[in-house]
């Protein structure tokens, strides 16, 4: 996906490799090699390094070039380095021309429309959507985390339809990547039988328990209990705790409900704002 | 570039490892070391020859007899190592999916979760009683009966194949499924 020089990677691995496994070679075979070839074996195999290393390593001149190398291979080693895992983009349709009109579109925008789509569905349990730039053009990449047990052939016809979606928005068809993953918490989320998901994950984002929570989780207590709640020793009493009203509370109550509205902007999350909020 | 090439390659990148890190952290090590060497140079260069004589006697103490053997061992072993990371395919646990919209790559883990979930509902059994593992080309799947309860093995494996089946792999999986010998009491 990346632009990573591969190639380059298993080349340099490769002389690395050979060469230690030559060095390794060289001094176990050491005794051997000193009886066949008598003690100036070490010329023989190497003879430009020993050769110069008695007459030069004093020298002035021979030692700036050896640094001179040195800072050249720092250089190209480095360079190699920053090379790795590159080839992102932050743009998916760009159609500037060199009078400067057009349309630009950020991955932004796919992303979001693409999040909102799977998430819709509860096929996933992650959506992850990035845009890379392959050999001169822009790829989706979208990295979805399956919920354990789904037919992969299903999870790929949801995504597939949520990108007809999303290329019905562009009005274009951007070339499109798919992972499907299980991930580390696939593991964790465990599967109600017979329901197509959770109920607890069915929460919207941001919902919180206090508010929508609470209704779901009182109507769980047997009818006899429901009065008692604040003192009925049960662990959903913390959850459906009424809520005192403090100037405290009131203060943190509409911190949260902006900061949701926040989230709500930014993720354009139906859920949690009411339709007429939006702009 | 042709949109099916395109995938191609795309596809192919993502099932096998770009070796990415052992790459990196032999660059890292080569620069740490190139960089002491230049150092040492520019020191005897600029006239002080104390971290040169200094690093001569490192190695020769790095080349007597006792040490020698032992440094020469990982040497070899670790050059293998590399060896290996630099000529192996180094295939990642992932099938590829066919797919007329978009280049569709698959976790093993999500595939042999499918299978054992299916494995599990055919045979009517909890999920927990049914494993499966998948390679290549081939995949397992290994029931627990439940101790009492005999299971119809034969649809089983006609349940799964179908399933696996009808996932359009690019290199389709040969489905075996067995009955382990104990079952699982209270299950």
């Amino acid at each position: 996906m990346n632009s990573t020089n591969r190639i380059g990677n298993r080349i340099l691995l490769l002389v690395a490799g050979l060469a230690l496994v030559l060095v390794g070679v060289v001094t176990l075979l050491r005794p051997l090699l000193a009886r066949l070839y008598g003690p100036s074996w070490f010329p023989v195999l190497l003879p430009v390094v020993t050769g110069r290393e008695t007459a030069r390593t004093s020298s002035v001149p021979a030692l700036l070039e050896v640094a001179a190398i040195c800072v050249l291979l720092t250089a190209l080693l480095t360079a190699f380095i920053a090379r790795q895992g590159r080839g992102g983009s932050t743009l998916i349709v760009d159609t500037r021309n060199a009078r400067g009109g057009g349309t630009v579109l950020e991955v932004g925008l796919a992303r979001q429309l693409l999040e909102e789509e799977l998430n819709r569905r509860g096929t996933f349990l992650a959506v992850h959507v990035s845009a890379y730039r392959v050999k001169g053009v822009v790829l989706l990449k979208c990295s979805l985390e399956s919920r354990r047990g789904i037919d992969p052939a299903v999870s790929t016809a949801v995504a597939v339809e949520a990108l007809a979606a999303l290329d019905a928005v562009l009005g274009r068809s951007l070339p499109a990547f798919v992972r499907i993953s299980s991930g580390f918490r696939s593991r964790l989320v465990r599967r109600s039988r017979g329901l197509p998901s959770t109920g607890a994950s069915d929460l919207p984002r941001g919902a919180r328990p206090g508010e929508r929570g609470a209704d779901a989780a009182a109507s769980l207590l047997p009818t006899g209990t429901r009065d008692l709640r604040p003192y009925s020793g049960s662990r959903i009493r913390d959850r459906v705790r009424p809520m005192t009203p403090s100037p405290a509370h009131v203060a943190t109550g509409l911190a949260a409900r902006v900061e949701a509205r926040a989230t709500a902007v930014r993720n354009d999350d139906s859920d949690t704002v009411a339709a007429g909020d939006r702009p | 570039m042709d949109e099916r090439v395109r995938y191609r390659r795309i596809v192919r990148r993502e099932l096998h490892a770009s070796r990415a890190v052992p790459a990196m952290t032999v660059a890292v090590l080569l620069i740490l070391a190139v960089a002491a060497i230049g150092t040492v140079a520019v020191l005897a260069a600029s006239g002080n020859p104390g971290p040169l004589t200094w690093a001569k006697t490192v190695a020769a103490a790095g080349a007597a007899a006792g040490h020698s053997a032992v440094l020469a061992s990982g040497c070899v072993a670790t050059g293998l190592l590399l060896l290996i990371s630099a000529l192996s395919p180094g295939r990642r646990a992932r099938h590829e999916l066919l797919n007329g919209r978009a280049a569709v790559v698959v976790d093993d883990s999500v595939l042999a979760a499918a299978l054992a979930r299916e494995a599990a509902r055919a045979a009517g059994l909890a999920a927990g009683q049914a494993v499966a593992t998948v390679h290549r080309r081939r995949a397992a799947v290994v029931l627990t009966p439940t101790s009492g309860v005999p299971i119809g093995a034969d649809a089983v494996a006609g349940a799964v194949r179908r399933m696996s089946g009808a996932v359009p792999l690019r290199h389709p999986l040969r489905v075996r499924v067995t009955i382990a010998r104990s079952g699982k009491v209270g299950a």
